[in-house]
């Protein structure tokens, strides 16, 4: 890449706030707000706690939704930056983050539906109370389902990113490296884990898509503090044209 | 008549249409047929309505698909002001416009569970109702949801018509308002859902940036640059 435009260091910016951002939002809602209240293999104890911490429960599923709104932002700003390399993988990695912004919705859809079956509605009575906690547990597991169904968008979008990263030269070759190779091994394992469920006994589940949140959290922090390179770099072209466009630019810039 | 005209009168033409299916399916046919906390009545009303009721699931459809064409429409007219602004403004509306198609889905299963279908039967009648009513229901949270969408891709409209210099910069900042108010609104519906309908109430003003911007696109178009101020 021989120049790199304003929008694209604006661009770059605001991809590291919003990759920043989104990390704490996500964290916060699953493993400090929602996790605690989920009783593993008891609907009643579950349901007793969503009812006695409702508020908890909705400020989560609106950090979810924040999250989502987040995700939209950074695929757009990392549209911009890496379009110049190339437009349509580009904009397929944008399309493939989108699907999984919108998997992500899923969730508070499910938490408000959880929170339904256990209201205080009266047409609900014509169900005992086990059997709402029941399908309300099945709407939370739900969250599960969907975030798995979401990653191997989440990895393909990251592949295509992290690729796109290695050929451009605007962060260092290593780390996109990383980044192709852990998005991918996310990728595999998404699948594999739907399709041998119990594929998680091999892999633990955090193995799946730890290294490319870590590939992409570092990202987010070298866009925002380190930013993308002068526009003084140049990628050495291969082929002839282009070896006769830097003859061209080196006579230009001859004394 | 003049391209940059043109295309704002198409997208005016393209936001009035949304006027016909938005009302239709958000406030005329729940107004007649949902009766809150009675899961019967609506069941009975639904059925008796049934084409009213699928109606409106197709004006959902319908609505979401103008939505994604008056995105297009838009950034059409807005891209040459900033590309990023535009992308931006163009993503949040095709999230808006999945989570609208996704939410169909609860009418569409609150249907089948009021008609009652053979396999349904091992549930009994007031069993259906309940399980339809709370489809009906959530059917309404993912709008609440959906709400935070149709604000947030008002930021960068706003921000675009505020900066394009052909379109008035008032209704450009009214739109960044109008963003936060549904953002708010979203926010208040699912985190303090009994001060909702106040808010909404309180938040007219704000939500009518939105039929500001299309009333002028559609009558006034675009301010086409004056051919000494384009050659200058």
């Amino acid at each position: 890449m021989n120049t790199i435009e304003n929008s694209q260091r604006i661009a770059a910016k605001i991809a590291g706030v919003s990759g920043l951002l989104a990390f704490p939002i996500v964290v916060v809602g699953n493993y400090a707000l929602l996790s605690p209240l989920v009783v593993p293999s008891n609907a009643a104890e579950t349901a007793r706690n969503i009812v006695a911490h409702q508020t908890q429960v909705r400020v989560a599923l609106t950090c979810f939704l924040m999250y989502s709104a987040s995700v939209v932002v950074l695929l757009t700003a990392l549209y911009v930056i890496l379009k110049p390399v190339d437009r349509i993988l580009a904009l397929l990695g944008a399309l493939f983050r989108l699907v999984f912004a919108l998997l992500w919705l899923l969730a508070p859809l499910n938490l408000l539906g959880a929170l339904r079956l256990l209201g205080t509605a009266s047409y609900l009575q014509a169900f005992e109370a086990d059997r709402l906690q029941a399908l309300a547990r099945l709407r939370i597991a739900a969250n599960f389902d969907d975030y798995y169904v979401g990653l191997p968008f989440f990895g393909l979008a990251a592949t295509v990113c992290a690729y796109l990263w290695f050929k451009s030269n605007y962060i260092p070759k290593g780390l996109a490296l990383f980044g192709v190779i852990s998005s991918a091994w996310c990728v595999i394992c998404g699948f594999l884990f739907l399709i041998f469920p119990h594929f998680n006994k091999v892999v633990n589940d955090y193995w799946f898509d730890s290294p490319m949140a870590l590939f992409e959290l570092v990202v987010s922090f070298w866009l925002l503090f380190k930013g993308l390179p002068p526009s003084t770099t140049v990628t050495i072209p291969h082929d002839t044209r282009d070896m006769r466009q830097i003859k061209t630019f080196s006579n230009q810039i001859s004394p | 008549m003049h391209p940059l005209k043109k295309a704002a009168r198409i997208a005016g033409a393209i936001y009035l249409s949304m006027v016909v299916t938005g009302p239709f399916s958000l406030i005329y046919v729940p107004s007649k047929l949902i009766v809150r906390g009675n899961a019967a009545a609506t069941s009975d009303n639904i059925l008796a309505h049934e084409t009213m009721f699928r109606l409106s699931i197709m004006a959902d459809l319908v609505g979401q698909v103008i939505f994604i064409c008056l995105a297009i429409a838009l950034y059409r007219l807005l891209s040459g002001v900033n590309k990023t602004w535009a992308g931006l403004m163009v993503a949040f509306v095709l999230v808006s416009a999945a989570v609208g198609f996704v939410n169909t889905l609860n009418d569409i299963a609150a249907l089948t569970l009021f008609r009652g279908a053979d396999f349904l039967t091992v549930f009994d009648k007031p069993q259906r109702d309940a399980l339809g009513m709370l489809f009906i229901r959530l059917h309404s949270q993912g709008i609440f949801i959906d709400e935070m969408f149709w604000g947030l891709w008002l930021f960068p409209f706003g921000l675009l018509v505020f900066r394009s210099g052909f379109l008035p910069r008032l209704i450009g900042g009214w739109l960044m308002i109008n963003c936060f108010g549904y953002v708010a609104l979203s926010f208040i519906a699912l985190l303090f859902p009994p001060y909702y309908e106040t808010a909404f109430g309180l938040a007219q003003p704000v939500l009518f940036g939105e039929l500001a911007i299309m009333l002028w696109l559609l009558i006034k178009g675009a301010k086409v640059p004056s051919l000494r101020a384009a050659t200058a």
